[in-house]
């Protein structure tokens, strides 16, 4: 089966007044059609840009995809005029965002939100839009629709909205839902359902996920493809399995070691192994791999020269001289 | 047994909100709806619950920057709650916070420097020249440079304005340190360095903790009791090895279970809780919990189940515990 997302040599940039910010550098990328695939990595990695580029929706100016192309489906959306993406935002591929509070309408009752979204794409009328939309409020989990479908935002918990949040992303059975740290505004216990509903709705409706987020644990109960980004690389990408047993790329071991894990305490003194250093300015990146100045495993030749993504073990590929 | 440094005994803190404009009744959001928690010196304490359980505030009035509806607070034997003036200025040197979000916790018109400088200023303990070495010293300490001290906050990252936090708290060599969600809004590599900072000055300056968090992965790395909280109340206590392998309150073993573990193979046996987290202004009667347990019995809906020692040091707050 062919992929059913495949991003080639992808860069998104921003011009600010101090210089150029490489948010997306030429990042390779594959989804595989009824996959999860999860997207670890740290503030300013370019994971939300990422999938801003997909949607097309960065701000521009000061943001522009210089090139790369992002085959959807086998069709480049950015050879896509404007209109035409329209028609596939919100039915072909769908985003749920971080904060479902800032992503809803204040002053709109949420039946009405969901139900324009079939309107808009489906052509339904407003009658059949708003039952299709009591329906898909009960799909996600919401108790009593029809009476909440009344509701405002502000009338609804942090866990309710995201379901409707989800609702909207999923009333049209897209081919693609993008998921931007779907779950890091919410409790454990209402993260938990929200996963279980994530997965269980691709499962009913054949969608494929992106999953971004910085959280390793969602990405290993939620995905079957994993890719960590680090300063607008992909510095690797694999299964699930093998990302987390056996790791290449310094930066995913050390991303790694640094969470606390539950019932491992660190051997001898209880310290965790870091990675030093801060996340790096994207302005002020080190020559030749951008994480050499923060890695345990650095050579000579990393100051000179960008590591390029090599495919290491069949479907497992790292972006690092360690392995070339 | 190591000492008791602080006892809190029935603590209540009830916010008013504003009653009903039809029937006049009043009400109120218990935040925290009586706590019984001692810390011992030299220990961290952890304390875990979701958003709304009452954490922050039970953290902010050990500091007293709340007062509380009732109960006491006993700091090294005395109760604070009386303490005014002097003894209240005195108290605050004991006991230093650290706060969540380290872009809106410093002033951002004053330089690290000044920042850090800033208690011991306040409670007279240096000045001048003296005052700026004991700065450098502490941003030393807490893993920034003596150079950085006249930079402002926006010239950090977060990780380094959270270490500018911390310095401050150290200042004045309190005995007990609240830390309300110290590294949640910091990305990964940078949380995990702030965790290993936090101890090594524990180690260092012989230091108490009360380790507030909703993240259960990064308090049982921390502590060595949790507290778990649920609406005001403690539901649960025990060593941290205790709580994570044997819970004892369906609340506990449901937020264990629900944390996410970074190992693909492992499947996770999730239990479930239904709906959301009810208003703290209206409660479930009985124990609070009752609605989203799967074991809630007639029990559970009438009477308030009572904190009891089940086992040596491990407390549980349920009809049917196990």
């Amino acid at each position: 089966m062919p992929p059913i997302l495949q991003i080639k040599n992808l860069s998104t940039h921003f011009e600010t007044a101090r210089g150029t910010v490489k948010a997306v550098d030429g990042v390779d990328l594959c989804v595989n059609e009824g996959d999860t695939l999860g997207i670890a990595g740290e503030s300013g990695c370019g994971k939300t840009v990422l999938a801003l580029s997909v949607m097309r929706l960065v701000p521009r100016p000061p943001g522009r995809i210089v090139s790369g192309r992002i085959l959807f489906e086998g069709e480049d959306l950015l050879a896509f005029p404007e209109e035409e993406m329209r028609r596939i935002r919100g039915k072909r591929i769908s985003m749920i965002f971080q904060e479902p509070m800032s992503s809803l309408n204040p002053v709109f009752r949420i039946g009405d939100q969901v139900a324009e979204t079939l309107r808009l794409h489906e052509g339904l009328s407003s009658a059949e839009a708003h039952h299709r939309a009591v329906e898909m409020l009960r799909l996600v989990g919401i108790p009593a629709p029809e009476t909440r479908a009344r509701d405002y935002p502000h009338q609804m918990s942090g866990g309710m909205r995201q379901r409707v949040m989800i609702a909207m992303a999923l009333s049209c059975r897209p081919r693609l839902m993008l998921a931007d740290e779907p779950t890091t505004a919410l409790d454990v216990t209402i993260q938990a359902q929200i996963l279980e509903l994530i997965q269980g709705l691709k499962r009913e409706v054949g969608t494929s996920v992106v999953l971004i987020t910085h959280d390793l644990g969602v990405i290993a109960e939620a995905a079957q493809a994993a890719a960590v980004m680090y300063a607008g690389w992909v510095v690797e990408q694999g299964p699930v399995e093998r990302i987390f047993s056996s790791p290449l790329h310094p930066y995913t071991v050390g991303l790694m070691n640094s969470i606390p894990r539950i019932g491992r305490r660190p051997a001898g003194n209880g310290y965790l192994n870091v990675i030093p250093g801060t996340i790096p300015n994207l302005l002020e990146l080190p020559s030749g791999c951008k994480f050499r100045d923060r890695c345990a495993r650095v050579m000579p030749v990393c100051a000179e020269k960008k590591p390029a993504l090599l495919e290491k073990t069949p479907g497992h590929s790292v972006r690092c001289w360690l392995y070339v | 047994m190591a000492d008791i440094l602080v006892d809190i005994r029935g603590l209540r803190k009830h916010f008013p909100v504003k009653g009903s404009p039809i029937s006049g009744r009043k009400s109120a959001v218990k935040a925290v709806d009586g706590v019984d928690l001692a810390v011992y010196r030299g220990e961290t304490l952890g304390l875990v619950g979701e958003s709304g359980c009452g954490k922050t505030t039970l953290g902010r009035l050990v500091v007293r920057l709340e007062t509380p509806t009732s109960g006491e607070i006993l700091f090294e034997g005395e109760n604070i709650l009386g303490y005014g003036g002097e003894k209240l200025k005195a108290f605050r040197r004991e006991v230093q916070m650290i706060f969540q979000d380290p872009y809106s916790s410093l002033n951002p018109r004053r330089s690290a420097g000044s920042t850090i400088g800033e208690p011991l200023l306040v409670h007279g303990i240096s000045a001048g020249r003296e005052r700026d070495e004991e700065a450098a010293r502490l941003m030393e300490k807490v893993g920034l440079t003596r150079e950085q001290m006249g930079r402002y906050p926006h010239e950090f990252s977060g990780g380094q304005r959270q270490r500018i936090g911390i310095a401050r708290a150290l200042a004045l060599r309190p005995k007990l340190i609240i830390a309300d969600e110290p590294v949640s809004a910091l990305d990964v590599s940078i949380q995990a360095q702030i965790l290993n900072l936090l101890r090594s000055l524990q180690r260092e300056f012989e230091l108490t903790y009360l380790f507030i968090s909703h993240d259960l992965s990064v308090v049982e790395h921390m502590s060595d009791r949790v507290a778990v909280m649920y609406l005001g109340k403690i539901v649960e206590l025990a060593a941290s090895a205790d709580l994570y392998n044997r819970p004892l309150h369906p609340y506990t073993q449901a937020l264990i279970s629900a944390i996410p573990v970074a190992d693909p193979g492992r499947m996770s046996r999730r239990l479930r809780t239904r709906g959301d987290v009810p208003s703290p202004i209206d409660p479930p009667a009985g124990c609070a919990f009752h609605p989203r347990c799967s074991r809630s019995s007639d029990a559970c809906r009438d009477a308030v189940p009572a904190l009891v020692e089940r086992e040596k040091g491990h407390f549980v707050a349920c009809h049917l515990p196990g």
